[in-house]
């Protein structure tokens, strides 16, 4: 089989067609978003907000609404109830994260075990990108293009947001409505990259494309065209690696996700481990030789 | 007309009185130091004329303005504590000023060209011109100190707030700040340092608040820099008087 034909073969399928356009698409703008979730240290919020999505998503198969509804109105009421808890101040930010998200995803494995219905608990957990209905793709074009187009209108302010908050305060700016604006689009982009990896690894394109970009540059604009690039990649590489060889596609797209991350971490010009080891042997040997 | 004007200014957080009655009146074109340790609620008092934290008592006006109003007109520059800068975030020197003039820039804050000459002119004037496109924390302790400092220059503030501006600098890098900050009041801005080191007060500032929830005494240097004084805001005993205060009090 030549190049051209093994490149081509997957698209014959229409399930394939649907799995590539959604699978590029939610890593993109995930990838976008990881850059600020990466600097402001919102790993674990990206965690919490796209596991509390689950009782949304059972919910809305119950009712035939579109699942990306009610994932939402979930992904929003944790990111709400999470504000709420710690508000108190009692209760420290990661505890407040950690009990809502947790009781959130159990309320959604108990209805799937008393809703009867066809969903899949494991196509939830762990994607189905290989499954998506055209409505489906229809709900990720949707959501994804319209987050991706208030982040980037909006990055700059985000920028100083994450940078100094207290500065944008300053000078007229509202910080607590900018955090707000984007724990939005982070409820969204759980959301939208929920069918291409499921709830359990939604975590992975929101955090590792920005963490891997970050290894490589030192410019926030480099950054936002590195991650999504590299989330792209690792898409295109999952899926047809699952594909070919036939494995599990959301597993697949994570684990070429942290094999870059792994690269960038060993061989990044600047901060590569492997390069710095490298460079001090060289150093040793130049001034003892 | 003060160009700070603080006024019977009361903040809580929960249990915590951080502002108790605070008055502050600081005249325009003028440095003042304020001097208290830690928790004695100078950040508050910061964050108070900002407009960041609304006091449950109190007036507070900026060139006669509100604080709201002033943070609308970009009154008030600050120059934040370095403990609470990221200095790995991937911003250039040259990012970091740009953002003083995002008040002056439409919806996506798209720089224009007068925003660009402004930021070239902030950063020459303290001396950075030739380090726009380095990533802020290459930076050393002074050159982070003024390129805040040109931010808020670009922001054309009139009143600028320094929060511990001199710690992890040296002396040299400090004698050039101080004089940099005195020419800027020299040119009519106002300038308020929070410190609680006392190296650099004498020849910076042109009077003095020791500060403890609320104004202990506002006077030159000269009288507020005496033991028995700085013992009141400092809260413990006379040490044995030095001519040179030590940084560490």
């Amino acid at each position: 089989m030549d190049l051209l034909t093994w490149i081509v073969d997957p698209f014959t399928y229409g399930f394939m067609q649907r799995a590539f356009v959604v699978a590029v698409v939610s890593a993109a703008v995930c990838g976008v978003l990881s850059c600020w979730l990466v600097l402001i240290g919102w790993s674990l919020m990206g965690d919490a907000v796209s596991h509390a999505v689950l009782p949304g998503v059972v919910l809305a198969y119950v009712v035939g609404a579109p699942f990306a509804v009610g994932a939402l109105a979930f992904g929003l009421l944790a990111v709400a109830l999470i504000g709420a808890v710690r508000s108190g101040g009692r209760i420290k930010p990661d505890a407040a994260i950690g009990v809502v998200f947790t009781t959130l995803f159990a309320l959604g494995l108990v209805l799937i075990s008393v809703v009867p219905s066809q969903t899949d608990l494991g196509h939830i957990l762990f994607g189905n990108v290989l499954g998506v209905s055209d409505g489906d793709v229809v709900q990720v074009l949707a959501l994804g293009g319209a987050a991706l187009a208030i982040v980037l209108l909006k990055r700059r302010d985000l920028v100083l947001y994450a940078f100094d908050p207290d500065h944008a305060g300053a000078i007229g700016l509202n910080p607590r409505r900018l955090g707000a604006l984007l724990l939005v689009l982070l409820a969204v982009t759980a959301v939208v990259a929920l069918q291409t990896v499921g709830v359990v690894l939604v975590v992975a394109l929101l955090i590792i494309p920005g963490a891997t970009a970050r290894l490589l540059t030192d410019r926030f604009p480099m950054m936002l065209l590195l991650a999504p690039a590299l989330a792209v990649l690792s898409a295109l590489t999952g899926l047809y690696t699952s594909y070919y060889v036939d494995t599990a596609s959301g597993g697949m797209i994570v684990l070429a996700m942290g094999g870059l991350f792994t690269a960038a971490y060993l061989f990044s010009p600047t901060d590569g481990v492997a390069v710095r080891a490298v460079r001090r042997r060289r150093d040793v040997r130049a001034t003892s030789g | 007309m003060s160009a700070i004007d603080v006024r019977d200014v009361h903040v809580r957080y929960g249990e915590v009185r951080a502002l108790d009655g605070a008055t502050v009146a600081i005249g325009a074109g003028t440095v003042c130091g304020l001097i208290g340790m830690n928790g004695s609620g100078k950040s508050t008092l910061f964050k108070a004329i900002m407009g960041v934290v609304r006091p449950s008592r109190g007036t507070i006006r900026l060139d006669g303005r509100t604080p709201q109003a002033a943070r609308r007109a970009g009154l008030v520059g600050y120059v934040p504590q370095s403990e609470h800068v990221d200095w790995g975030f991937p911003v250039s020197v040259g990012d970091v000023v740009m953002m003083g003039r995002y008040s002056f820039q439409g919806f996506t804050r798209r720089p224009r060209t007068a925003d660009r000459a402004a930021v070239r002119d902030a950063l020459s004037r303290v001396g950075l011109a030739d380090l726009a496109d380095r990533q802020i924390g290459r930076l050393s302790g002074g050159q982070r100190k003024r390129a805040f400092v040109a931010r808020a220059l670009a922001q054309d503030a009139r009143i600028l707030l320094l929060d511990e501006p001199f710690g992890g600098v040296d002396q040299s890098t400090e004698a050039a700040l101080v004089e940099l900050l005195r020419d800027l009041a020299r040119q009519g801005r106002t300038i308020l340092v929070s410190t609680h080191g006392l190296h650099a007060v004498p020849e910076l500032c042109d009077d003095v608040i020791l500060f403890l929830h609320r104004t202990l005494l506002h006077a030159p240097p000269a009288v507020a820099l005496r033991p028995e004084n700085l013992t009141r805001a400092f809260g413990m005993e006379p040490v044995t008087p030095s001519p040179h205060p030590d940084d560490e009090v």
